[in-house]
């Protein structure tokens, strides 16, 4: 309605000969729902606008997906960059987380109101396990252990996985919690998560049932890998455009009431170990032992050999020598040899006795003390025994 | 100016009105007389109570995802239902004991995929999720007590992985709860178990026979440990032993050759055995008196027979050398000085 309109109406009511101060209300209501019918048609204008560009334009950031459903038809995948498309209701823009996501699963711990940082091996109590309440898994040899996992997850076919998988409206969003029709009490989660959870514990049950407690206690390197192998075995069978990054143990304890017996063994371990151990060292000891004193014998058998070969060999020389001087002059040679020797020898004595063994043609007797006690040694040791 | 001629005609005053009038309209008449089915989805369409979109032979047709034309509700409604897969544990009967081939008690959780693949019998049969679970649940319970009870316990839990039948039990119990299921439009397309336990009381004896076992584990060990321990030793002993007589007779071979070859040498000697003999002496006479000797010697003994000449006896005992005999040599210990 423009000026004009109201001119007209003015005048119209003035020909009717209204009274003129219901013409000026009627007149002040018109231009008031002038201005408003022009704020609503700027605002609708202004939402159009909004609605043709901004309302169909998105950006995929790098940690996600983006699919676009026309009319809930699925129409195509964007994986980087800035896009338009026309708006809802024709256009749906839906976005699929696409970076590493995990779950933990917590099936096979024993019951704890405890919090999510408590540790849960060391607040188990010592008593039995109830069930539905205590998760356990039972080994091939019919023992209980608990265990607690991670896994992680990427989507690498954010189709498959939307198309395929039931999924939150907003496919980021955790699972939806159910509710029981009766009670309205939360009984449980729908979503992706949910199931490959479902399957994760499904997995983790098999294995278990054909190993031995030793080696889900113990050699958590092998049962990890073959619970990896087996999920990732299934989760791809199931073609939901996941794929499993890695399977982590956490943790894998025996129930409280068997911990005890646990840690024997694994305290007989350390002992069997240790045993070998110094059964290690004393084979080495002995080994190298051998090996010295074997080395020993045979380089002092070397020694010897040329010893004795260059001592002969020095003689043999020698010998030679004075052979030639012997046969030219015997006596002088033989004197002079033994002479040198017996001054030699004598002049090396300690103690020297020089009889004459016939003195007045009859035999003498000597006594005397061999190894005497030195008479200053005897002095010293006096005051040391006092 | 006049006014007539100042404004638009009428006809065209008003088209900001009737442009946004013919919009409203527009998404009215869309609203009222389309739906959209998404990818995820299966639509039932039903008119004034029967189903339409079903062909001939009375099978759901499935026109797929899109925008589709429709008659305003009450004539016609629309129901959608999700086709996706969706896991569901089963709620009732869950911590029920189920009976093994063997009469072992055990309890066991079952979970299942399933997804609607007929959506008219879906539609017809039960209607709402909640009220298929119901069924399903019970489908799973029934299933999971028959297959279970064809089985014995060692069959479910063993350490011989070509004895454990789990698989098999997982599959016979799909193929039973699939069989049901078809019945109201759902695939069962994985069933695993993902709870086996024990009754308490059992736990407990588990725990008992868990300890015992443990305890003979560590005795185990230890007697283990104690007999390798012993093995090595004695192999080590063993080892050195014959290393040692090894190298005891190389030693004994090295010398035998040292010796032989010194014998080589000796041919030498045989020139004048007699002095090769005084001469043999008087080196066994030098080695032996570098220790510190007491000696007792006779006058009559050279040279100290000297002591008992007269000047005029020297020169006719001078010719009679060499000695007649040789120094009497007593060897005595060394004193502790």
């Amino acid at each position: 309605m423009n000026t004009s309109d109201k001119n007209n109406i003015v005048e119209r009511h003035g020909e009717d000969n209204m009274p003129s101060q219901y013409g000026g209300g009627l007149a002040s209501l018109i231009k008031a729902m002038q201005a408003a019918f022009f704020v609503l048609a700027a605002v609708i204008v202004g939402m159009l606008i909004y609605y043709f560009t901004f309302g169909g334009y998105f950006t995929v950031d790098p940690q996600e997906y983006v699919l676009v459903f026309q009319f809930g038809e699925y129409k195509q995948k964007y994986e980087d960059g800035w896009h338009w498309v026309f708006p809802y209701p024709v256009n749906t823009v839906l976005k699929v987380p696409r970076s590493r996501q995990t779950f933990v699963s917590q099936a096979f711990m024993p019951f704890s109101g405890r919090g999510a940082f408590s540790d849960p091996e060391m607040e188990q109590q010592p008593a039995g396990l109830a069930p539905g309440k205590d998760g356990y898994v039972l080994s091939g040899d019919e023992n209980i252990m608990h265990s607690a996992w991670t896994v992680i997850y990427r989507v690498i076919s954010p189709e498959k996985y939307y198309l395929k998988c039931l999924c939150p409206e907003d496919p980021t969003a955790p699972d939806e919690v159910f509710r029981s029709p009766e009670t309205d009490e939360p009984v449980g989660t729908r979503g992706p998560r949910t199931l490959l959870k479902a399957v994760f514990d499904s997995v983790v049950l098999c294995v278990s049932a054909a190993q031995s407690v030793d080696v889900l206690y113990k050699n958590s390197s092998e049962f990890t890998s073959e619970v990896k192998s087996l999920y990732v075995k299934k989760i791809n069978a199931m073609d939901i455009g996941i794929e499993i990054d890695a399977v982590q143990l956490d943790t894998s304890f025996p129930p409280a009431k068997t911990k005890a017996a646990f840690n024997e063994v694994i305290e007989a371990e350390q002992e069997k170990s240790s045993m070998l151990q110094e059964a290690e060292k004393y084979t080495t000891e002995e080994q190298n032992s051998a090996i010295s004193g074997s080395a020993g014998l045979v380089a002092e058998a070397e020694a010897y050999k040329k010893r004795t070969v260059a001592e002969v060999m020095a003689d043999q020389k020698y010998f030679s020598e004075i052979l030639k001087q012997y046969k030219l002059n015997p006596g002088t040679v033989l004197v002079t040899l033994f002479s040198n020797c017996l001054a030699d020898s004598v002049s090396s004595a300690k103690d020297k006795y020089i009889l004459n063994s016939s003195a007045n043609g009859k035999a003498q007797e000597v006594r005397l003390k061999i190894n005497p006690e030195a008479p200053e040694v005897k002095e010293r040791k006096t005051p040391d025994k006092k | 100016m006049s006014s007539k001629d100042s404004h638009p005609p009428k006809s065209t005053r008003h088209w900001g009105t009737m442009f946004l009038g013919l919009i409203v309209a527009g998404i009215f008449i869309i609203a009222v007389f389309t739906y959209q089915v998404k990818s995820t989805e299966w639509a039932v369409v039903t008119t004034l109570g029967n189903i339409s979109n079903l062909d001939s032979q009375g099978k759901f047709i499935d026109r797929g995802a899109g925008l589709f034309p429709k008659w305003p509700y009450p004539i016609q409604k629309i129901v959608k239902f999700d086709r996706r897969n969706r896991s569901f544990s089963g709620n009732v009967g869950k911590l029920e004991e189920t009976l093994t081939n063997d009469k072992k008690n055990i309890i066991i959780g079952i979970f299942i995929v399933y997804r609607i693949t007929d959506p008219v019998q879906f539609f017809k049969s039960v209607i709402t999720i909640p009220n298929a679970e119901e069924q399903l649940n019970s489908f799973m319970r029934t299933s999971k007590n028959a297959v279970i009870g064809r089985y014995r316990f060692d069959q479910i839990v063993n350490t011989d992985s070509s004895k454990v039948k789990l698989s098999e039990i997982e599959n016979e119990i799909r193929v039973q709860i699939a069989a049901n299921a078809e019945k109201i439009g759902i695939e069962v397309g994985v069933v695993g178990v993902n709870s086996i336990q024990l009754p308490e009381k059992i736990a407990d004896k588990v725990f008992n026979r868990m300890i015992t076992e443990r305890q003979g584990a560590a005795a185990e060990y230890r007697s283990q440990g104690r007999k390798e321990a012993e093995i090595m030793k004695a192999q080590a002993d063993r080892e050195k032993s014959q290393i040692l007589s090894g190298a005891e007779a190389e030693a004994k071979t090295i010398r035998a050759e040292g010796d032989a070859k010194a014998a080589e040498y000796y041919s030498v000697f045989r020139q004048d055995p007699a002095l090769a003999a005084f001469l043999r002496k008087i080196d066994s006479l030098r080695k032996i008196m570098k220790t510190k000797t007491t000696l007792v010697l006779d006058t009559d003994s050279a040279p100290f027979d000297l002591f008992k000449l007269n000047a005029s006896e020297l020169e006719g005992k001078v010719k009679e050398l060499p000695p007649k005999s040789q120094p009497e040599v007593r060897r005595a210990p060394a004193n502790k000085k």
